[in-house]
């Protein structure tokens, strides 16, 4: 019974304390690419609608909030993570591609309520949307 | 005027039990991946809760059994208990959810911090509770979800394509496309598991109850939960559609609930935003309220306390101990950071798993005629209940290890 215990310890423990390394697949990494691209994407449909001027001030200001925070949260899922070494390139570009729409994502979050300043922001998030779906595709 | 006010128990069971968050996000989630073709699974979750909300009605009536209760005499006290604290932490864990929604709402509608206004609007759904009247809470918050009917109205306003809507209500064995069958079932389940949450027969049964229900109102009862489940059903439909249109073509995944707010506002300009906001807020409080009273109804019908809104609170302290710990241990989770998707996709991928030891219960009682008397089911409503038993079985059987293979469906 003992031996079971320290065996069930053994592999719990450093699972609940955060202590191994959380290793990455390629499956991951695709994953993650998606879901960048799809919110860049999305980021792209949301900056169309305000254009609309149909959006609130303040459902404008919290998308745009959520928006960041869904991306920080994607990205804290890569932090710290390891990986197979056919893989760390892969991993640089989905790091990358994530940190650059978090910078365009504040950058709206901060724009809202100037309109001349969105066509160029939704242009740079274009371009990372684009850059993440081939990158997904590449793997 | 009165029988057709008597619908919104039916109205307000169905939008706030399977046009919740967890309906919401999963269905956008499955127009996003699949279009339409996951209809079918909508259609079939419409069918099978239409046949068990109205016979846990019917047993509600005539055996003055709510279904906690028909769930201790058929599954035995071991069985039965073990039902229990999990449909108690399913219920705590889904209300949770709601309560975290509701505050994403609140906050797109105000700007106010989310926490501050979670904890205000926990405190507006336990005043509602409190001091409204079961017929009042099942009218305002009813009818409020009607507001909902604008996801129906923007996809209209899509023109989609009704040979696609059409053809995706019949059933597709495989998904045809990208990212392939797992994720195709592990959608089908959860749809289908969203429209059967637990606490929705529940809340019908303890509120068939709760209104005095006699046998002469059966006839009602069918219409009940049929008109408000069609409703739902309809309004579930409009979700995929909607994502189907607007979602899928783009490659979008949506997991914000304001992304899927704003795809039912896009094609109606502001007044579209502003119903859609309203809509799913009230959506999220009737969720809320019916798993906060469900968890009071199902412990106190369990072991025969005192239970009900007719009741002062000193005359039933468990069942108002319970719905109100509820909400604050609801409100504890997410003022604690846990995030409302992650309950979500827990509370229905869970939920399935215990669907069988509610349903079964129910099915069993509703065909004895020893208890039923004349009003003993009907041999076309044993065998569909029996079909959907079936198919609940393999549902909650096949639920987890698709849920670990896909990782929650994530594509």
């Amino acid at each position: 019974m003992r031996r079971e215990i320290s065996i069930a310890l053994t592999v719990l423990l450093p699972a609940l304390t955060g202590c191994t390394r959380h290793m990455l697949d390629a499956r991951d990494l695709i994953s993650s690419l998606r879901a960048t691209s799809s919110l860049a994407t999305e980021a792209g449909v949301f900056i169309t609608y305000l254009g609309s001027g149909h959006s609130t001030a303040t459902f404008a200001r919290g998308h745009a909030e959520y928006l960041v925070r869904e991306l920080e949260d994607e990205r804290r899922e890569l932090q710290g993570a390891g990986v197979d070494p056919s893989l760390r390139r892969s991993l640089e570009v989905c790091q990358s591609q994530q940190e650059q729409l978090g910078r365009e994502l504040r950058r709206l979050e901060s724009a809202i309520g100037r309109p001349d300043e969105l066509p160029e922001i939704a242009t740079r998030i274009r371009a990372i949307g684009t850059a993440a779906a081939q990158a997904g595709k590449g793997l | 005027m009165k029988k057709l006010l008597g619908l919104t128990l039916g109205i307000m069971t169905a939008l706030g039990g399977f046009v919740d968050f967890g309906q919401i996000v999963f269905t956008m989630q499955s127009g996003a991946l699949f279009g339409n073709r996951l209809l079918w699974s909508v259609l079939l979750g419409t069918i099978a809760i239409i046949i068990y909300l109205e016979m846990c009605g019917r047993v509600a009536v005539v055996a003055q059994e709510p279904v906690f209760s028909v769930v201790r005499n058929r599954l035995g006290y071991g069985g039965s208990l073990v039902t229990l604290i999990a449909s108690q932490l399913l219920t705590v864990i889904t209300c949770a959810a709601e309560l975290g929604g509701a505050a994403i709402v609140l906050h797109l509608l105000t700007g106010w911090s989310g926490k501050l206004l979670c904890v205000a609007f926990t405190a507006v759904v336990g005043a509602s509770i409190a001091l409204l009247q079961f017929k009042w809470i099942e009218r305002v918050y009813g009818l409020a979800g009607l507001a909902m009917i604008v996801f129906a109205v923007s996809a209209a306003e899509l023109h989609p394509d009704l040979n696609n809507i059409v053809a995706g209500l019949a059933p597709h064995l495989t998904a045809g496309k990208p990212p392939g069958n797992l994720y195709y079932y592990f959608f089908a389940v959860g749809i289908f598991s969203a429209m059967l949450m637990e606490y929705e027969v529940h809340f019908y049964s303890s509120g068939a109850i709760e209104e005095d229900w006699k046998t002469s109102d059966l006839t009602e009862n069918f219409a009940v939960a049929a008109f408000g489940c069609v409703l739902g059903g309809v309004l579930t439909i409009a979700l995929v559609v909607v994502a189907a249109m607007i979602f899928l073509p783009k490659g979008i995944y949506p997991v914000l609930l304001s992304t899927t707010t704003l795809a039912g506002a896009l094609p109606l300009g502001r007044a579209g935003l502003l119903l859609a906001l309203a809509g799913t807020l009230a959506c999220l409080t009737g969720a809320a309220i019916e798993t906060a009273m469900s968890a009071g109804y199902n412990a106190c019908q369990f072991y025969h306390l005192p239970w009900g809104k007719k009741l002062p609170p000193q005359k039933a302290p468990v069942f108002t101990a319970l719905w109100a710990g509820t909400l604050v241990v609801g409100v504890l989770a997410v003022l604690a950071g846990v995030r409302p998707l992650t309950l979500v996709n827990l509370s229905v991928v869970f939920g399935m798993v215990l669907m069988p030891l509610t349903y079964y219960p129910i099915l069993r009682t509703a065909m004895d005629k020893s208890v039923m008397g004349r009003h003993v089911n009907r041999k076309i409503d044993t065998v569909l209940g029996g079909v959907i038993l079936v198919l609940i079985v393999v549902a909650a059987v096949a639920a987890i290890p698709l849920m670990i293979v896909t990782r929650s469906g994530t594509p």
